[in-house]
């Protein structure tokens, strides 16, 4: 453009300033959101989680003594949400990645209706959670769920798979739950696959490769950036688990359940401790940030950056 | 934009809500505001006696807050935003809100208000966070109770549950019974060797599986949920945790008692024993206000079954005063209503039982809520229920254990592995005996 | 040929069936629960399960509505969809803007504060914002679940909007800028006609976000005349916890708006997440 090099310049200034003006203007409601609304009381957390402020709104600074506690094993708490939750990210974040992805895949190809089957696998994230629960905890009911009906249909010994009411396989049952509404995800994806350049593959089927290799050196490399995105939200998300918990086991049986945020609200609201609850919020906050950088950093080895898209980016 | 944020302004001061209005009114008036949880039948009751309250007191107006669920957590809401109710019911955590100062030490205003007499009121049915700091006595009590679908005994042919304590079954014959009345969908019952437990239609039994449930047997094999003196956790004693092994056997061992997933798919109690999924069911007393409201049910209540000797409780929260409250004199006089049995009489035909001792001693007061044959107190309501608890109620550990909130929240998830078996009563108490020693700090009544 | 036209034909067959279990996978869990709301307890019970049932019952529906006002919730959540819709379509296409087209000091610095402010868990604010909340007398009214959508209405969406607005040619607003629009014009007179699909895509998340909504008001909210939907569910659970007919039921009502409105907008919300998902 040659308008702008055309005005003298101090025209060209004062644009500038009110350009500066107008648009600290324009974006006042985002800024003063932020403040208000994220970094205040993120300060006030970090603060709070050095008091042992109540809910009577008393407090008294008692330094590291919330970390402490929770460190040292004196909150029966901490370790188990902890570890609960670490299994819940592992396992239900491969699994609401790989299934999303095979649909996409499937999605991609010339098939009728897709347009029909991707409302279809859209449609279950937008049930609310709590009635999300609800469904599940019938489906997943051992004597007349739907579940254990369809494998007992089949031939399957349902004897024993008592799913959410066992230790051993509540966290398997909402990873599997979390699948059912992974439809954001498999959309996305779809939405990578579609703008991959159709003439890199034609160009593998000219080398003489096949379907996998078509899979293997241009699908993955051209989706990782899509697949790095996603696995970022849905960690950052699944961390965060709550209500399926709080509705659907109230943490049980026997604590296996307890997610983090579970344990925190307990803390919080049933306990009291607001606190240390703060303190506790912190450290998820620092988890959350630590394995997102981990993905960050692990990236450059498998995330690949088509150059020249530069609009895209 | 400056009129934006304006126009802003107005909607969101529309948006709010009139409640905060409510309190500026014409001099003179009160205005409390009382929250309570409890469904149906219990909102009722307790309306109606707010109701009476407000005739009786004509300068006070009760604003009824009625909170069915996640009561805690709207409840701290409250209090953050200094808009705690004046009166409430309350369950454990209230010794937090007393360690804070938030609500009243009874035994300081009780003089304020003579109207309850605290003699009448048994020790271990006071709520206490320090030896003379009380958050009240029992605003009700209720108990254990052990109900039945009489139409399920006399078709199998099987004696109906005694109504003395002192005829009381043993543990073995109280499984034999729920062993003849748990059917599979053969139609064989529990003693027939090719019993399907994996098709059960009508259970023998079913009870909380809530400290509540489990802790007579424990008090009847001679345990307690804390050493005598109070110095460190009870239920890991081989009494104890012999008692609640006893129970999970039910379900594992006899298949007489639904499995934790089952019991799921079984409905409320009351409903449960009506359309047969369950024979006996011991639950709180609380039950009968249900069971009474379906008319030609053929329900009845008896003794529980013991180990070595009869033993029970009575157990209730109590209604807290909030410091807060502009006007304590309305508000202990509120308090002291609705603890008072004869204003809620209702309630107590059913619902509740009194926590006063007054009225399981004076025949005339007894009369006024124990008539049996009435549809919340059936035959022998008297001698199974209302005696055989009052004549042998120990402690309940709900408020007469200190930190009972913090140590009863290790004790159930660690019962869970008990229910669905894979560990045994004294092993999973034993696995938490330690952090529970670190909370407990005696016995307080 | 044939052998390549086989395989080919194999391959597709594959992928049917995979998209067919997938969708019957995504779908039987609806209808098993519009299936269960129609049943009486004792059908629901009947063991191998019943996949119509017969007959009909409505009654549940009925009941459902009668022990929960959910007329009343209905409105309640209607009134704070309206006001989060609202602020949330308005400010956060404001600051989009900002942050597409306009060159301001500490521009970038703010945008990468918003990025990372996604990273951050709902659970470190919840407690300050609760307290603050509170000790300004607005527990328990709708005011701390409406005014922060005022507030740019999340970092997503302004994220979302800005990606938008990259991709109208700037020639636009420039050869207006010539004819001597400001910005304000330019916004409204180019931008927001050009990114309606947008703002209709940040409107439904907005909707479908505020709509499903527990935690926030299960904190704010004590008087059960406010609740929301979700929480009417929620007591509703608390009330027939295993009479699953009913609360089935009672699931359905609170799924229906939503699903209309899905059905209504969902061509713009897959758009809208194609939009946002790969572009970051």
């Amino acid at each position: 453009m040659t308008v702008a090099g055309t005005k003298p310049q101090t025209r060209k200034a004062a644009y500038a300033a009110r350009e500066n003006w107008v648009g600290w203007l324009f974006a006042l409601p985002a800024a003063l959101g932020f403040l208000l609304f994220t970094l205040g009381p993120m300060v006030a957390s970090l603060f709070y989680g050095f008091t042992d402020l109540t809910i009577s709104g008393k407090w008294g600074f008692i330094g590291f003594e919330n970390y402490a506690r929770m460190f040292s094993g004196r909150d029966n708490y901490f370790y188990k949400a902890l570890w609960m939750t670490t299994q819940y990210v592992l396992m239900s974040v491969p699994m609401k990645i790989i299934y999303a992805f095979l649909l996409a895949m499937a999605l991609n190809q010339p098939v009728r209706g897709k347009s029909v089957f991707r409302t279809i696998f859209y449609l279950p994230t937008i049930v609310p959670t709590v009635a999300i629960s609800m469904i599940w905890l019938w489906l997943l009911n051992p004597d007349f769920g739907l579940i254990n009906q369809v494998l007992r249909g089949i031939g399957l010994n349902t004897k024993g798979l008592k799913w959410i009411y066992d230790k051993r396989s509540v966290i398997p049952s909402l990873s599997l739950m979390s699948m059912w509404t992974t439809g954001g995800i498999t959309v996305v994806f779809l939405a990578g696959l579609q703008d991959v350049p159709k003439h890199l593959y034609e160009a593998t089927s000219l080398d003489g490769g096949g379907a996998w290799a078509r899979f293997r050196h241009v699908t993955l490399p051209m989706m990782s950036p899509t697949l790095f995105f996603n696995l970022c939200t849905t960690l950052i998300g699944s961390f965060q688990v709550f209500s399926e918990a709080y509705i659907m086991t109230n943490g049980g049986p026997d604590n296996a359940s307890l997610f983090y945020v579970f344990y925190l609200y307990r803390e919080a609201f049933s306990f009291t401790r607001m606190g240390s609850a703060c303190a506790i919020a912190w450290v998820l906050f620092i988890i959350i940030m630590a394995v997102t950088m981990l993905v960050f950093k692990t990236s450059d080895l498998w995330v690949f950056y088509q150059a020249g898209e530069g609009g895209k980016a | 934009m400056s009129k934006r944020i304006v126009a802003l302004l107005v909607v969101l001061f529309v948006l709010t809500p009139a409640g905060f209005a409510l309190t500026a009114s014409a001099e003179e008036t009160v205005n409390l505001r009382f929250a309570y949880w409890g469904s149906g039948a219990e909102k009722e009751g307790v309306d109606t006696a707010i109701t009476e309250f407000e005739k009786a007191n004509p300068n006070i107006k009760v604003e009824r807050l009625h909170i069915p669920d996640d009561f805690v957590t709207k409840l701290n809401a409250m209090i953050a935003a200094n808009e705690a109710p004046d009166v409430c019911y309350s369950g454990p955590w209230k010794i937090q809100l007393g360690k804070d100062g938030l609500i009243y030490n009874y035994y300081e205003i009780a003089e304020l208000d003579p109207s309850v007499s605290a003699d009448d009121v048994a020790d271990y049915c006071w709520w206490k966070w320090s030896e003379s700091e009380s958050a009240g006595p029992y605003q009700a009590s209720v108990c254990p109770s052990l109900m039945y679908n009489a139409d399920l005994f006399i078709e199998a042919g099987v004696e109906l549950p005694p109504t003395k304590a002192e005829d009381a079954w043993t543990w073995d014959e109280f499984v034999e019974v729920a062993q003849k009345l748990t059917f599979d969908r053969s139609g064989r019952n529990a003693l027939d060797p090719d019993f399907d437990p994996e098709d059960i239609q009508q259970y023998g039994i079913q009870m909380s599986t809530g400290w509540n449930g489990w802790y007579p047997f424990v008090l009847s094999n001679g345990g307690k949920y804390l050493t005598e003196d109070g110095a460190a956790f009870g239920l890991n004693s081989p009494e104890a945790a012999e008692a609640i092994q006893k129970v999970a056997d039910l379900i594992n061992v006899y298949h007489v008692h639904p499995t934790p997933a089952a019991s799921s798919t079984l409905p409320g109690t009351a409903t449960a024993l009506q359309t047969r999924r369950v024979a006996m069911s011991i639950q709180g007393s609380w039950t009968h206000a249900d069971l009474a409201l379906t008319e030609d049910f053929n329900w009845g209540v008896g003794v529980l079954p013991i180990h070595k000797e009869y033993k029970s409780f009575f157990h209730g929260g109590s209604l807290i005063i909030f410091k807060s409250t502009k006007s304590l004199e309305s508000a202990l006089k509120l308090h002291n209503w609705i603890i008072n049995p004869a204003n809620v009489i209702e309630l107590h035909k059913g619902l509740w039982v009194p926590q006063l001792n007054s009225w399981y001693t004076d025949p005339e007061k007894i009369a006024l809520w124990a008539k049996e044959s009435t549809p919340g107190r059936p035959v022998g309501f008297q001698d199974a229920v209302m005696k055989s608890t009052f004549e042998h109620a120990e402690p309940s550990p709900e408020n007469c254990v200190v930190n009972f909130a913090e140590i009863d929240a290790l004790v159930w998830p660690a019962l869970d592995n008990v229910w669905n078996g894979s560990m045994t009563a004294q092993e999973a108490m034993d696995s938490i005996a330690d952090p529970i020693n670190a909370l407990v700090a005696g016995w307080i009544y | 040929m044939t052998i390549g036209k086989l395989r080919k034909n194999a391959w597709m067959t594959f992928v049917y069936i995979l998209l067919l279990a997938g969708a019957a996978a995504s779908l039987a869990p609806l209808y098993w629960l519009v299936r269960s709301s129609f049943m009486s307890l004792s059908q629901i019970f009947i063991l191998p399960p019943k996949w119509i049932p017969s007959p009909f019952r409505w009654s549940n529906y009925t009941k459902a509505f009668s022990v929960v006002p959910f007329g009343r919730y209905y409105l309640n959540t209607a009134l704070i969809v309206v006001g989060v819709v609202s602020g949330t379509v308005i400010t956060s296409s404001l600051s989009a803007y900002a942050f597409a087209r306009l060159c301001w000091r500490g521009r970038n610095v703010l945008f990468a504060c918003l990025i990372a402010s996604m990273m951050l868990p709902f659970a470190v604010t919840m407690i300050p914002l609760f307290v603050g909340w509170s000790r300004l007398g607005f527990a328990n009214t709708y005011v701390p679940l409406i005014l922060p959508a005022w507030f740019g209405g999340g970092a997503y969406n302004i994220f979302l909007l800005r990606q938008f607005y990259m991709t109208i040619p700037r020639e636009l607003d420039e050869s207006a800028f010539v004819d001597g629009a400001g910005y304000a014009t330019i916004y409204r007179r180019i931008l927001l006609p050009l990114t309606r699909p947008a703002l209709i895509v940040v409107g439904m998340f907005s909707f479908m976000g505020c709509w499903n909504d527990f935690l926030g008001p299960l904190i704010y909210l004590s008087s059960s005349s406010l609740y929301t939907v979700s929480l009417g569910l929620r007591m509703f659970q608390g009330m027939y916890n295993a009479e699953w007919h009913l609360m089935m039921a009672a699931s359905a009502v609170a799924l229906m708006p939503v699903i209309v409105v899905f059905f209504i907008g969902q061509r713009y919300i897959i758009e809208g997440i194609t939009l946002t998902g790969i572009k970051g």
